[in-house]
């Protein structure tokens, strides 16, 4: 099972703190997105990826490292990984 | 000489012999330096010899709007206040929001320089060309709301702006801060530079409308700006709901927001406590600054025990700073002690991780236990955060002599190992941001020319992932001295110098503000400024800073941090078993000034470099360090 952690906002937003992803093996990033969206029953990935469903507002860690230093979207997620979202934020 | 944005003139007042002077703006400074920091800087470099006693008539405070000041260029109604700073002996400069700013811009200045010390008790009025000298003798000892409010009855005029001090100023708490409606130019004690004046206020008026040289451009280069704001999912979707304290729950995620004086970060989860969920039973209402569409002041009102009715706007530092640091878990006591320090007006950075030293000062045993009578200086208790807050306002005997002027002083009063616990940079205590968690925040706080500050080169890519210039690895070592001047470098010249809000940059356009930042200053002024100016700016404003702070001793050792940060890892969270070493310090040092021009060894900017951003003078200085 991997563990989702989602925070701030995006935590209150969708009603849920962290949810467990039953995974067999490796899977691409985007499509565990994908799989987070079942598991929740509404739309996650709205609120991390632009128009052009790129990364580039928030910040997704797997076991504490940012994806876009692997390989985004593509990055493999294991199944005993942590993968903790934060929704875009700002401030002082 | 300018078609818009500048109104070519700098007013000189001095306090001694209450005369003023109206000298031209040179074009050449404009161009180099642009407004607001850029002109603070650049004129205490010029016109402070080194070595003068912060609290003494000889140093200057100098106030400086922007050429975005008082137009329509959203979120641009700010202005820098310096001086050379009474709490940590470098360069101080901090920059405030609200309307004061904007009235001040319309006056007819780009810029003011108050010298000397007034014989007694004294408010300055700016109408226009109109400057007078008021007695302050009846608001004297008055808190920042009742002095402005006394002011206004005292002119007959409702409609002024006013920037001020209260007690704290007054008495010359080197924690003590300048206050303008209900905004802060927070922090480096420069209200006690104007208590030091007896300079109660300085009051503007004016009815001038600021030129635009291009009017057209000027609107194409605000729709840029504006559809930024608006496709940035946080600029209007949170950030204009609940303000900055939104970034206690991502701080808090992350296992960086500092607990119990620094000693226990991570280990709990303060933002069941005091996150945005928990804040907003306690909202009330809303701020806007002039210009600002957003409105991210939050009010809110204490709702339950002696600060009941109590209304605060703190904003994500006061979360900090009064609430995690010292133990505080009630929204409505962090509000109201918030409050009470812009009452007082004193920095509430400074003032609650004060604070939160004096809590842990009691706990070890290391102060006198006939201070402590009276007052249960705990983590955790409220009331005493409360009241040794109004001791420290007042600088009453004992504990708030003691801890008036920070936890640098206050340490070296105590003696022993109480430095360890000390949590300050050059004296200046660090703000909301464990950096034992981000090494090139860590690294700001060490090199930026003010002491600890987060303003000055805010580290957006490791704290919210913004991938611009490119994402970056959090806990990673290496580029991050590259990073942290580039961090410098942009906030200054996009953000300080023109004068607009630092969100536009962390929140709105960090891809394209230097873009966004040259077109409208461009527009305005009719000056051809390009996104590489605004970098250069950037630089040599940081550069210039760093000169002055040579002069007055500061080399390589200063650029450090404080004890705990460089020897206790943070013990839980998310970034459980961060630190920075010295031999990580140094790489980062090391790397930093590579990346700046400045020798590796003392830290200076090297005579090419100075001499590349057209810092003659101060290349010449070198040869007198």
């Amino acid at each position: 099972m991997a563990t989702v952690l989602f925070q701030t906002f995006l935590r209150r937003a969708l009603g849920i703190a962290s949810i467990e992803v039953p995974l067999d093996g490796p899977c691409p990033l985007g499509e565990f997105l994908a799989r987070c969206e079942t598991v929740v029953g509404q739309p996650v990935k709205e609120h991390i990826l632009d128009g052009q469903g790129q990364i580039s507002r928030g910040m997704v860690l797997q076991n504490g490292k940012n994806v876009l230093l692997k390989e985004g979207l593509a990055t493999p997620v294991q199944p005993d990984d942590v993968i903790n979202i934060f929704p875009p934020a700002g401030g002082g | 000489m300018f078609a818009g944005g500048y109104w070519g003139k700098i007013l000189r007042v001095n306090l001694t012999d209450k005369t003023y002077a109206v000298e031209e703006l040179d074009k050449q400074t404009a161009v180099d330096f642009m407004g607001g920091m850029g002109f603070v800087v650049n004129t205490l470099y010029n016109e402070l010899a080194p070595n003068v006693d912060p609290l003494s008539p000889e140093n200057k405070l100098v106030i400086a709007p922007g050429p975005f000041s008082g137009t329509k260029v959203p979120c641009s109604s700010r202005i820098a206040f310096g001086a050379k700073s009474p709490q940590t002996g470098a360069l101080g400069v901090a920059l405030s929001g609200g309307y004061f700013p904007a009235e001040f811009k319309y006056a007819g200045y780009d810029g003011l320089i108050i010298e000397g010390k007034a014989a007694a008790p004294t408010y300055i009025v700016i109408r226009d060309d109109k400057i007078t000298f008021r007695s302050a003798k009846r608001m004297w000892g008055t808190t920042t709301s009742d002095c402005q409010i006394m002011i206004k009855h005292d002119l007959g005029d409702q409609a002024v702006r006013i920037a001020c001090i209260g007690p704290a100023g007054e008495r010359m708490s080197r924690l003590a801060c300048i206050i303008n409606e209900r905004r802060a130019a927070g922090r480096k004690g420069l209200g006690a530079v104007m208590g030091s004046k007896n300079l109660k206020a300085v009051v503007v008026r004016g009815t001038k409308e600021v030129p635009i040289a291009d009017s057209d451009a000027l609107s194409k280069a605000r729709g840029v700006t504006a559809k930024a704001m608006k496709d940035n999912p946080v600029v209007y979707g949170q950030f204009a709901k609940m303000g900055t304290a939104m970034v206690v729950d991502h701080l808090s995620a992350l296992g960086m927001f500092p607990i119990n004086n620094w000693r226990d970060t991570g280990r709990e989860a303060y933002e069941e406590y005091i996150g945005v969920a928990k804040q907003e039973e306690f909202h009330i209402g809303k701020e806007h600054c002039h210009s600002c569409p957003i409105g991210c002041t939050q009010q809110l009102m204490t709702k339950k025990g002696p600060r009941t009715g109590v209304l605060g706007e703190p904003e994500y530092e006061s979360f900090y700073s009064l609430g995690s640091a010292t133990g505080i878990k009630d929204v409505g006591e962090i509000s109201a002690a918030d409050r009470l320090c812009d009452e007082v007006g004193i920095d509430t950075i400074s003032g609650g991780v004060t604070v939160a030293f004096a809590m842990e000062m009691a706990e070890r045993g290391m102060l006198d236990p006939k201070l402590c009578e009276g007052i249960n200086l705990a983590f955790g208790d409220a009331d005493a955060q409360y009241e040794l807050l109004r001791r420290m306002g007042y600088c009453e005997e004992g504990l708030g002599a003691l801890f008036t002027h920070g936890s640098k002083y206050a340490a070296e009063q105590i003696g022993g190992d109480a430095w360890k616990y000390a949590i300050h940079v050059k004296g200046l205590e660090l703000p909301a941001y464990d950096g034992r968690g981000a090494p090139a925040h860590a690294l700001n706080y060490a090199t930026s020319f003010t002491g600890a500050d987060h303003n000055r080169g805010y580290s957006i890519q490791e704290i919210f992932g913004v991938p611009v210039p490119y994402p970056v690895d959090k806990d990673e070592v290496k580029g991050k001295g590259i990073l942290c001047k580039w961090n410098q470098d942009i906030g200054t010249g996009a953000c300080d110098c023109p004068t607009t809000c630092a969100f536009m940059l962390t929140l709105c356009i960090p891809g394209v503000i230097t873009e966004t930042a040259s077109s409208m200053a461009t527009a305005l002024t009719g000056i051809s400024f390009t996104s590489d100016d605004i970098w250069k700016i950037g630089e040599r404003v940081n550069n210039l800073a760093k000169m002055f702070n040579a002069r007055e001793g500061f080399g390589r050792k200063e650029d450090t941090l404080p004890w705990r940060l460089m020897n206790e890892p943070l013990p839980d969270g998310a970034s459980k078993g961060g630190i920075i070493t010295q031999e990580k310090l140094d790489t980062l040092l090391d790397e930093y000034y590579t990346a700046r021009g400045w020798d590796p060894v003392t830290s200076l900017p090297t005579k090419e470099k100075l001499l590349e951003l057209g810092l003659t003078k101060a290349a010449g200085d070198l040869d007198k360090l």
